[in-house]
């Protein structure tokens, strides 16, 4: 278990960051950290279809605020507990998930992506347009949830420090069900499909039907995502559903090494406090810089922290001996 | 039902969308069909021009000098483009074209929003332009029916280069397999720069058109892009009729869609893209 | 008891007619063979039979159900594995997860999101019992596309055969194989099949002969000759198209 010290570590700083927040640094911190846990979970989903499945979704921002939507409308309009929430979230984007799979799954690899590209372009525009989701201008004041544990005790999670450790704890549960999926049955299948998917089918999978099954779940994933973004912010807005959040979420997965589930983990977490440094110094110009790295990232290393790492173990490795041409 | 000058109306607008369309999606199919890169960068050529366009006529004061000097400036930025960073990727993994594409359509849009600001702004145009001309008994705006004539006379053009040229039996031939191309010691590179770049022209021409025609804002690479993905998903990947006949599609849909179904003439295009896909999965057109 | 049973199969690519009007039969627990000069239309006939090209005609029995129009998947569930002539495994999986995802195809849960893997202890001994069949049990954490070419031949014979197959359709199992791993390749297939039918398509006749039960032989898509292999080796018509051939 080479990895479960640095896993300790890691759990062990994440569960010790909110005792020092609003005296020893900002509490602005935890906001990031709940950020990074609501991308944590999108990526989590995004990494099961693409990393596992071979799919390669560029509209999951469609899930991802179609959660935060659903969470949203339920705080607002039925009740503050943010269970119920979440279970709209994850019942409204599974719905959806059906829907554009079953439409989308037809197609592969470019076709895919455009697929669901144009899917996502057509829920921003919808909410966009749609009056009772606030239109363009979104839906401000969403109150703030609760928590309630074992049928009483309402907890609120208005405060920050509360709510980060319920972020905390559903990306932790999220990552634990994602490691499960992926070391199923189903989840081997995914990968026998991503390696050989007509050798796959004369072996007797469905091939369609596990990839509908696995952008399902994938879906879901992003809509908690967002339904936990969402709750948090206290308002919803169409940029949830922006083709940028899909192309992030790309990046991130890429930048981290897709397939690992940890991976586009880390990839989430270095982009989010990637984009916050670079805000803060670079104020509007920010967008611009953050762009040009991304082309240095791929122009530099295709494949990723994962690969740049790769590469430092081969030259460490190669070093001794004559180093091939 | 409407009377027959609206649906007249509605069929010229139509097709005047259409023939801009050509425009647009033509560049990105074909750059697909020979080196298979999706450019999600492509809609940013047409903002750029848009907003070249607008400045050149501000500085110049005249709109053919925007018309004719935007889309060479938005070329000349495309082949650089194409050669520093699309180059090294050619082969790989498409993702990474598609990942680079997008990060580079994210640099152009916040240069743009650096460069002229996050307003919506309107390309003037000539006087004579203005104003309505009469046809089969319709008032059509006159600078409608000038973006209609001339974006289908260049995608004429483009189409008479493809069919009957030396050059475009050369691209015909890379459509159908590249590497055969090259086996005949033909220089692709220079193939591919050549089509990036015609591509990138034609998105940056119409960019101008649409900008005068409709408005120039910070969202229009993102409104190109997504529709030129809708064409050439309706009509079929690297085929260049497919790219006609998917605008034809597409536009008729957004005029009729924005007349029969107001509040709902966005969602025309999509209802009209799932109902193709469930029919033909890969597109209307086979064919290279 | 016949397993499978084509009648009039017909297929065409264009105006090219690569399949005429074919009837064939295999009897179960028998090896049968078709043999052929390349371009017969022999793999042309597997893709018809396992889904992977629709008909233009004719009817395809299998266990006197019409299979003909079900997907390749579903067909595979019903016990018909096949090879491919250009190995066709998972280039990046080890040997053993690769019979493993073929072992488990055909098992209740195979498609479970929560059941780990490794629970469907069935799917991981009928896997090792394959690799043991034919040979590869000590190299079950190899990553497949490191293997030799005669071994990748054999795992993808493992991987049909962990499906738990009713019928065997190989398609050239020994092709681009020495004559050492060829003649350990032949013996393997008789082994096998003393527990499943097999199906061989080959075009080297000499190579089957031996082992078959029944021959078909097929030429431009049509079948010119049926019966042991005795009757067929003395066929004129058989030897005018295998000499024409050489």
């Amino acid at each position: 278990m080479r990895r479960a010290l640095p896993a300790a570590l890691v759990l062990l700083v994440l569960l010790a960051l909110p005792i020092g927040a609003g005296s020893l640094y900002s509490d602005f911190y935890l906001s990031l950290a709940i950020r990074v846990f609501a991308f944590v979970i999108l990526l989590l989903g995004f990494d099961l279809l693409a990393g596992y499945g071979g799919l390669i979704s560029f509209g999951h921002a469609m899930f991802f605020g179609t959660g935060a939507y659903a969470a949203a409308l339920t705080l607002k309009h039925l009740t503050p507990s943010v269970w119920a929430a979440l279970a709209v979230a994850v019942v409204v984007s599974a719905a959806l998930a059906l829907v554009v799979g079953f439409l989308s799954i037809r197609a592969r690899e470019i076709y895919f992506v455009f697929l669901t590209f144009a899917f996502a372009q057509f829920a921003y525009h919808a909410v966009n347009s749609w009056e009772w989701a606030g239109a363009a201008n979104g839906l401000p004041g969403i109150p703030p949830p609760s928590l309630w544990i074992a049928g009483r005790l309402p907890v609120d999670l208005d405060r920050r420090a509360v709510f980060y450790y319920f972020a905390l704890a559903l990306a932790g549960a999220a990552f634990l069900v994602a490691r499960r999926i992926v070391g199923s049955a189903f989840g081997r299948v995914l990968v026998g499909i991503r390696e050989n998917e007509e050798r796959a089918r004369f072996l007797g999978y469905d091939v369609t039907r596990c990839l509908r099954r696995a952008f399902l779940i994938s879906g879901v994933f992003a809509g908690v995502g967002g339904a936990v973004l969402a709750s948090f912010h206290g308002f919803v807005a169409p940029t949830f559903y922006h083709w940028s959040v899909s192309g992030e979420v790309l990046l991130m997965a890429l930048l981290g090494g897709m397939g690992t589930l940890v991976g586009p983990m880390a990839g989430a977490a270095f982009v989010i406090v990637l984009g916050d440094i670079l805000s803060s110094w670079l104020a509007e110009r920010w967008l611009l810089v953050m762009g040009l790295i991304y082309v240095a990232c791929v122009l530099f290393s295709p494949t990723g922290f994962a690969g740049i790492a790769r590469r430092l173990g081969a030259l460490r490795d190669a070093a001794p001996a004559e180093r091939a041409p | 039902m409407a009377s027959p000058e609206v649906l007249l109306t509605n069929l010229l607008y139509g097709l005047t969308i259409a023939s801009a369309l050509v425009l647009i999606s033509s560049g990105l199919s074909l750059i697909f069909g020979i080196v298979g890169v999706v450019n999600f960068a492509h809609g940013s050529f047409g903002m750029l021009g848009a907003y070249l366009g607008f400045s050149l006529v501000m500085a110049t004061g005249s709109f053919w000098a925007a018309l004719l000097l935007a889309p060479l400036i938005v070329t000349a930025g495309a082949i650089v483009m194409e050669r520093l960073t699309l180059r090294p990727l050619y082969g790989l993994n498409p993702l990474y074209q598609l990942f680079l594409t997008f990060a580079l359509s994210l640099v152009f849009s916040n240069l743009v929003l650096l460069v002229w600001g996050g307003d919506t702004v309107s390309i003037p145009t000539p006087s004579y332009l203005r104003g309505f001309v009469s046809i089969f008994g319709i008032a059509y705006p006159t600078f409608r029916l000038f973006v209609l004539v001339f974006s289908a006379c260049l995608a004429a053009a483009l189409w008479l280069f493809i069919g009957r040229s030396a050059w475009g039996a050369v691209l015909r031939a890379g459509l159908h397999n590249m590497e055969m191309v090259e086996a005949f010691g033909i220089n692709t590179r220079a193939l591919v720069t050549a089509v990036f770049a015609v591509g990138a022209g034609l998105a940056a021409v119409a960019g101008v058109v649409m900008g005068a025609m409709r408005s120039v804002n910070p969202e229009m690479d993102l409104d190109l892009i997504t529709s030129a993905l809708v064409v050439v998903v309706i009509g079929g990947l690297g085929s260049f009729r497919g790219a006609v006949i998917g605008s034809l599609i597409l536009g008729t849909a957004e005029s009729f869609g924005a007349q029969l179904l107001p509040g709902l003439a966005k969602f025309v295009v999509w209802i009209v893209m799932a109902a193709i896909l469930l029919w033909r999965p890969e597109g209307l057109v086979k064919d290279a | 008891m016949t397993l499978l049973r084509l009648s009039g199969l017909r297929k065409a690519f264009g105006s090219l007619q690569v399949i005429e009007d074919l009837d064939l039969t295999v009897e179960a627990g028998r090896i049968t063979s078709v043999i052929g000069p390349n371009g017969a239309g022999k793999t042309t006939l597997f893709n018809l039979i396992t889904g992977r090209l629709p008909l233009d005609g004719g009817r395809i029995l299998f266990k006197e159900r019409p299979i003909a129009g079900l997907s390749p998947d579903a067909i595979a569930r019903l016990g018909l594995a096949r090879s491919f002539q250009i190995t066709n495994v998972f280039p990046a999986l080890t040997v053993l997860e690769n019979v493993r995802l073929a072992a488990q195809a055909r098992q209740p849960g195979a498609l479970s999101p929560w059941r780990p893997a490794e629970r469907l202890v069935e799917a991981t001994t009928s896997a090792q019992a394959a690799l043991a069949q034919v040979g590869l049990g000590a190299l079950r954490d190899r990553v497949a596309h490191t293997l030799s070419h005669g071994d990748q031949r054999h795992l993808e014979i493992a991987m049909t055969l962990a499906t738990g197959p009713e019928l065997l359709l190989l398609d050239e199992p020994t092709s681009g194989m020495s004559a050492v791993e060829t003649g350990r390749t032949m013996t393997l297939i008789g082994e096998i099949a003393r527990r499943v039918t097999v199906l061989i398509i080959e075009h080297d006749m000499d190579l089957v002969m031996g082992l078959s039960h029944r021959v078909a032989v097929m030429a431009f898509g049509k079948k010119i000759a049926e019966g042991s292999p005795a009757e067929v080796a003395r066929d004129p018509e058989v030897r005018r198209v295998y000499l024409g051939d050489l």
